[in-house]
């Protein structure tokens, strides 16, 4: 198995305002990407967490959305509530912070069943999957049509900041479910929203470019941005290709 | 389509706050115990920090506007900047100097239905004062020179919104024509936008909001009349925003309250800042 990344932040904006997050385990199989909401503080933090919970942990997907979500929220609420130094917060980021933070949420896993890849996914919110078949979009999770993305994504809520305690039960979004086999010479493209687009709306060219010329990204995506092919918005895309199945 | 000019870091937003400090501001509000002065600048501090609130994000306050405020009349004939040696001011310094933080406790439910307690902090930049005559025509004449240099910077951006609150008639002129000029003033996405707030110190009359001919005016009120004149129409974005509030104006409606009290004027603020911080990038 092998991945390729790439992710860019919105332009006009310094690279450390980036509120997407990818992580991944090629050994174990995991993979998760996450799209902070702006409109919150501290999302950046909350994506990070949620990927990295997830991708270190022992959920396992292919045993259905039982508890899955609650587990996920729970490690990840700790991580992102010990990042954040409370006690030491102006007054503007103080009284905002206490109302917590949102993103979206993709989780991926992939297994080899009987010489076969199987996958599972589970989604909250526009950040997508997509199994591709060649240079065809064979199946796309949990959008279909670029219609379908707006600007209030489902999200993933982290419960309130200090003084409200950690261990905090926070209400469970209800997940997207998708699972599945990877058959021979097929890949698979996880993106964040305006990536995974930009990917329905132009198959064809972001493609090309994914499977032919990745490392021109670092220019071609900018200048699609600035031709308003591709929403001005965090970018983040990760290719993974299976040498052995 | 005017009014829809993406407001960044690169391209702010200007919002300007008037605000009448003659003497009469020292009565009461219709409707509450405390002067027009005092809650006009509490208002007006409040407003201010819900902007900042909106542009507030992890790694601080991004600019995404200025502001400025100007009072007048609270020395003789006398219309000048509310904030210490400044002018326009980037809505993260104003985060950053308030001249006191005011703080307080306020109980909020956890996702458990937990109460916890919880310190909040609420800034002042300017503080009341009720003094003299109503020079409102200086605080025009200052606020066009203020946007005039602001313009010179910022053609493209989306154009100032200029918010005037006075209990009264001017008394140093006619305020129309520096209006006019005010309104006059433009960038590429449109004209400046002047909006008028006019405080009740009397419940037995209703507020008008957001009128949309002169006739819903009082007809022996000139004064009241005059400062629908001065306002200007509100654009589309604006007439979404107090749709969404459950007001029902027609497409013709100024920004402008006659006789408001807390309410009307709270709302005023609100649908005045809000359609703007909409179109943040």
């Amino acid at each position: 198995m092998k991945i390729q990344d790439f992710h860019l932040s919105k332009l006009g904006n310094p690279a450390k305002e980036y509120e997407d997050s990818l992580s991944f385990d090629l050994k174990k199989g995991r993979f998760a990407i996450a799209d902070g909401a702006s409109g919150s503080t501290f999302s950046d933090i909350w994506a990070i967490s949620l990927t990295e919970t997830f991708v270190s942990s022992n959920v396992d997907l292919f045993r259905g959305k039982d508890d899955v979500v609650n587990r996920i929220v729970s490690a990840s609420r700790d991580q992102w509530y010990d990042k954040v130094n409370w006690k030491a917060l102006p007054w503007f980021l103080k009284n905002k912070s206490i109302s917590g933070s949102y993103s979206t949420f993709l989780a991926l896993q992939i297994k080899k069943t009987a010489g076969r890849l199987k996958f599972a996914s589970l989604s909250i919110g526009d950040s997508c999957m997509f199994i591709l078949d060649g240079d065809k979009i064979k199946e796309s999770f949990p959008l279909k049509t670029p219609v379908e993305f707006g600007n209030t994504p489902d999200l993933i809520w982290s419960g309130q900041g200090s003084p409200v305690k950690k261990n905090l039960k926070v209400p469970e979004p209800e997940p997207k479910m998708f699972s599945g086999f990877i058959s021979p010479g097929e890949t698979v493209l996880l993106a964040t929203d305006a990536a995974a687009k930009w990917i329905m709306e132009d198959p064809i060219y972001s493609m090309d470019l994914f499977r032919n010329d990745f490392l021109s990204l670092d220019s071609k995506i900018p200048k699609l941005i600035n031709e308003k092919k591709i929403k001005n918005d965090d970018f983040t895309i990760a290719l993974l290709e299976f040498t052995d199945p | 389509m005017t009014y829809s000019a993406e407001i960044s870091r690169r391209k702010p937003g200007l919002f300007l706050f008037l605000l009448d400090q003659s003497r009469s501001m020292s009565h009461k509000l219709a409707g509450q115990q405390t002067s027009k002065a005092k809650e006009a600048t509490d208002a007006i501090n409040r407003q201010i920090y819900e902007i900042i609130y909106r542009c507030t994000k992890t790694e601080g306050v991004r600019d995404y506007f200025e502001i400025g405020i100007i009072g007048y009349g609270s020395k003789s004939d006398t219309a000048e900047s509310l904030l210490p040696n400044s002018t326009i001011v980037p809505i993260s310094k104003m985060a950053e100097n308030p001249i006191r933080i005011e703080k307080t406790t306020k109980k909020i439910t956890d996702s458990e239905g937990e109460e916890v307690e919880t310190e909040m902090e609420f800034p002042v930049w300017f503080e009341p004062v009720a003094n003299f005559n109503t020079p409102m025509v200086k605080a025009l004449k200052l606020a066009k020179e203020w946007c005039r240099e602001w313009l010179l910077e910022h053609s493209d951006s989306y154009p100032p919104v200029v918010i005037n609150i006075s209990d009264g008639a001017a008394t140093d002129g006619d305020p129309i024509p520096a209006a006019e000029e005010l309104k006059s003033m433009s960038t590429t996405d449109g004209n400046l936008l002047f909006w008028n707030c006019h405080l009740s110190e009397s419940k037995q009359e209703d507020a008008v909001v957001f009128p949309s001919d002169e006739d819903s005016l009082p007809k022996t009120d000139r004064f009241s009349r005059e400062l629908f004149r001065m306002s200007s129409n509100l654009p589309e974005p604006f007439l979404d925003v107090a749709a969404e509030r459950g007001l029902e104006i027609k497409n013709e409606a100024r920004g402008y309250v006659f006789n408001a009290g807390l309410d009307e004027l709270l709302e005023l603020l609100d649908i005045g800042t809000r359609a703007p911080t909409e179109n943040l990038h």
